[in-house]
């Protein structure tokens, strides 16, 4: 991990390395964070979090070596940092007592159900556009078998394509996962 | 738009794990800098996810989703996310079968030509009566009644208290004539009240009307001259802020941002009154953004939804901060 605080400053040359403007700077900084955060995810990491905050922080220290030479978009430049910190966090793992991978190893049979995410999610679900959660339960009440089927008569029905359909539902849950983290963080 | 089909394949191979080094990393390095990339990505994620639950994977799909997909905790919230969507829909469905569709004649009676009949022959029939019964003796007047006569009427984006939600629209037709008369009628009474007993109330009744008549100066004249009357009340500073940044839309330059900042001071002040009225939070991001105060307009916009969460005016509040969001 760094070692080395991370001040103000370099924190504001960041900023200014990604974007002139602040305000876009900041977004900037928490896109390529959040993204940071899903690649670790897609590779097996169950530290995500952890790992994008400590390539952002490398990356932090390392922009006034680098800002006056470097070309082009810095999005890729946090992308090599981040394999860096990815293969060592692998060592790390390689070397961590058997039991500890055991404990955060996937189990064959997904988590088991909590009562209290359950009612969560319906609370969640309540505090949605009537519409939103109309959509919703409709496009979860499917029958398995023909689905595709059942999706598309969904989306004319809705007036929208297979697609944005799919966009749209997939924006609900990213929402309820949010509410979802706020109602079980006060439960 | 039809889905790359290739582009789908790999992006199942990856969350499963199985693409080779160099396509990953394509992948990946995609997914860090396109934003709609990283939404397909999100897409296929939830596929897979239903399609697990659904036993439609095969054998060896199921193993890499078991060892590689679901190896991060944030996955395995995911997939118990979905289970509990499946379940809550299932006991909606048990809960509360799909009404039947109306015979085709009571659905005569949600046609909004129907609303605006109803309401011009229950006005209408109760005639003069009515409007009395919106004026008791001291000059009081009801709000609710005299807003009967602008019914479905939003001329701006701003919300004026005691009115109903209709989606704010800039092309908009000329009332039904039978409005128009309830309409004139409604003026008329304000006007005379007004001149009978010029109270606070009195004037922030006119000043709703002439707000809607979509005379501002006049509106403004109203609610300011309430204000000074008083009492003050939360519900008046707000149309006050409304009216303010309706009229400020139509200036420029320096005056423009006066009268914005004038704008904000009154619904401050209408929040101050009472933190949980709607209307003057609506107005306040409205304002903001007028402003191009964009952080501050996103914050206005999310303390909204915090105090109403769920209401046709809370999804336009939403599409604001969804296109504020999106820039």
């Amino acid at each position: 991990m760094t070692e080395k605080v991370i001040t103000t400053e370099n924190f504001d040359m960041l900023l200014n390395w990604l974007d002139p403007d602040r305000e876009s700077a900041a977004q900037k900084y928490e896109k390529i964070r959040g993204r940071l955060v899903r690649i670790f995810i897609g590779r097996g990491c169950y530290e995500a979090d952890d790992l994008a905050d400590e390539t952002m922080n490398r990356v932090t220290l390392k922009v006034p070596s680098i800002r006056e030479s470097y070309i082009g978009d810095p999005a890729p430049y946090f992308f090599g940092v981040a394999d860096k910190v990815h293969l060592e966090w692998l060592r790390k793992q390689k070397k961590a007592r058997p039991v500890e991978l055991a404990d955060n190893s996937p189990s064959v049979d997904p988590e088991p159900e909590d009562d209290t995410e359950y009612e969560c999610l319906e609370k969640c679900l309540k505090v949605l556009p009537s519409r939103l959660h109309e959509l919703i339960v409709e496009y979860y009440r499917g029958e398995k078998r023909a689905k595709i089927e059942y999706h598309r008569t969904l989306a004319e029905k809705w007036g929208l394509s297979t697609n944005a359909l799919q966009t749209k539902t997939c924006r609900i849950r990213a929402s309820l996962r949010k509410c979802m983290v706020d109602c079980i963080a006060a439960a | 738009m039809e889905k790359n089909l290739d582009e789908q394949r790999g992006i199942r191979e990856y969350l499963l794990g199985i693409l080779d080094e160099p396509a990953r990393i394509q992948i990946e390095q995609r997914l860090l800098v396109d934003g709609k990339f990283a939404g397909e990505i999100s897409i296929a994620e939830d596929e897979l996810i239903e399609q697990y639950l659904d036993d439609e994977l095969s054998d060896e799909e199921r193993g890499h989703f078991t060892s590689h997909f679901l190896a991060a905790p944030e996955r395995k919230q995911d997939l118990r996310l979905t289970r509990y969507l499946y379940k809550y829909a299932a006991a909606q469905e048990q809960a509360a079968p799909e009404a039947a569709p109306a015979p085709g004649w009571r659905r005569f009676f949600t046609l909004p030509a129907f609303s605006y009949a109803l309401i011009f022959l229950v006005v209408m029939g109760l005639g003069y009566g009515v409007w009395r019964i919106a004026f008791s003796r001291t000059g009081d007047v009801d709000i609710a009644l005299i807003m009967l006569a602008y019914k479905g009427d939003r001329p701006f984006q701003s919300r004026i208290g005691g009115s109903g939600y209709t989606r704010f629209s800039e092309v908009r037709g000329e009332p039904p004539e039978a409005q128009s008369a309830e309409r004139r009628r409604a003026r008329r009474l304000v006007e005379k009240v007004v001149a009978d007993d010029r109270t606070a109330q009195s004037l922030h009744a006119l000043g709703k009307v002439n707000f809607l008549e979509k005379d501002l100066p006049a509106a403004i004249l109203n609610f300011e001259e309430a204000a000074r009357l008083g009492p003050v009340t939360a519900g008046l500073m707000s149309d006050l802020g409304a009216a303010q940044r309706e009229a400020a839309e139509k200036g420029a330059g320096a005056e423009k941002g006066e009268m914005l900042a004038a704008a904000l001071r009154s619904l401050d002040r209408a929040i101050e009154l009472d933190p949980k009225l709607p209307d003057p939070r609506f107005n306040r991001a409205l304002c903001l953004e007028a402003m191009n105060s964009i952080e501050q307009a996103k914050t206005a916009w999310r303390e909204y939804l915090d105090l109403d969460p769920n209401s046709e005016w809370s999804d336009e509040a939403r599409r604001h901060l969804q296109t504020l969001e999106n820039k």
